[in-house]
């Protein structure tokens, strides 16, 4: 009897485990999204990206972007499980239009787009 | 995005999460569900789906949804075992379609049932004169229940006073080839006497055996691969 009491608690620890986990994965963009090596810091790179953008320093910007690029490809691996497929190809298509802005050397689109990521960014999972 | 691995470790999630649920909710088959837990069913169904393959939302929500239909499919399950009356009203009541051999054709119209339903649902219940019918109930799982009239219904031992021994459930001792040891203890035998009995049969190797059974009163029924089946 006390042997059956022993294994019906360990199979509900085992399914409360197992559930515990699930909802883990489903809600742990937002302390994924945190960068976890400075390779990762998509925030960082973002605002270095912003100060750069408004000093129109465009030969450091690509560079930076690059960075920042690295960065979100790296995150998305890791929040891809808990975030809405939308707000990643949102993501996506901001990175790319900045790239053009950045191309062009568009100050006033480039800026749009950085605070169009940044809003994103900030949103991912809310 | 990797689509496809997310969709997997959605789906994992998804599907494990409707085996506990469905676990927890209880064991009644599918032919005991009420129209109401059938249609939960696939409700819940239907948000494990959503969850594994809409990627255009998160999974979070459907899974919240997915457990509020699962409680709530549990708190009616208590409300309707511990109120029958309540249990009345969310699950409705059986209809007596054929009372005292009289077809009740006033209600056969109340629930939208046809002869033709009630003749075919008699057919499953292997009642193929309706004149045979003392009553006919139809559950709230919409299975008929047919009570034949006294006169026809099939002799029992009982009714002819005839003593019957007790009978219980056999015991595996052989599966796939392999003693269930576990099996073989229960019921306080051992390999030497297994053994002997597959020598009898003409059985040199247990590898051969697919199946060994032994009931309450002691016979072996054993089934072998090779498809000679003993009847003792």
């Amino acid at each position: 009897m006390n042997q059956m009491a022993v294994r019906k608690g360990l199979m509900i620890t085992i399914v409360c485990i197992i559930l515990g986990i699930f909802v883990f994965i489903m809600n742990s963009g937002n302390l994924l999204k945190q960068s976890f090596s400075d390779r990762d810091d998509f925030e960082k790179y973002l605002n270095a990206l912003d100060t750069a953008v408004e000093n129109e320093q465009w030969n450091r910007t690509m560079d930076i972007y690059d960075d920042l690029y690295d960065a979100w490809y790296q995150v998305e691996e890791r929040i891809q499980f808990s975030i809405e497929r939308d707000d990643i190809v949102s993501i996506r298509h901001s990175m790319d239009r900045l790239k053009g802005c950045i191309r062009v050397k568009s100050l006033d689109d480039a800026i749009i787009n950085i605070e169009e990521i940044k809003s994103f960014w900030k949103h991912l999972e809310k | 995005m990797n689509e496809g691995l997310v969709v997997v470790v959605r789906g994992i999630i998804g599907f494990i999460s409707l085996l506990i649920f469905t676990r927890f909710l209880g064991k009644q088959q599918i032919s005991q569900l009420s129209l109401f837990e059938y249609v939960l069913g696939i409700t819940i169904g239907s948000m494990a789906s959503t969850l594994t393959t809409d990627l255009s939302s998160a999974a979070w929500p459907h899974w919240v949804g997915l457990v509020v239909w699962a409680f709530m499919v549990y708190l009616f399950q208590v409300i309707t075992n511990r109120f029958p009356r309540a249990s009345t009203y969310i699950n409705g009541r059986p209809q007596v379609l054929i009372a005292n051999g009289k077809i009740m054709e006033e209600t056969l119209k109340k629930i939208r049932y046809s002869l033709y339903d009630l003749l075919e649902q008699l057919r499953g219940n292997n009642v193929f004169d309706i004149g045979k019918v003392e009553f006919a109930v139809l559950e709230t799982n919409g299975k008929l229940t047919v009570l034949l009239k006294s006169q026809e219904q099939p002799l029992t031992p009982k009714v002819m006073k005839i003593q019957t021994e007790y009978e219980g459930l056999s015991t595996q001792l052989i599966y796939n080839g392999i003693i269930l040891n576990h099996n073989l203890v229960k019921v306080n035998l051992d390999h030497r006497w297994l053994e002997q009995q597959l020598l009898n049969k003409g059985i040199r190797s247990i590898t051969e055996v697919y199946t060994a059974m032994l009931n309450s009163a002691g016979d072996l029924y054993i089934d072998l691969y090779a498809d000679h089946a003993y009847d003792k």
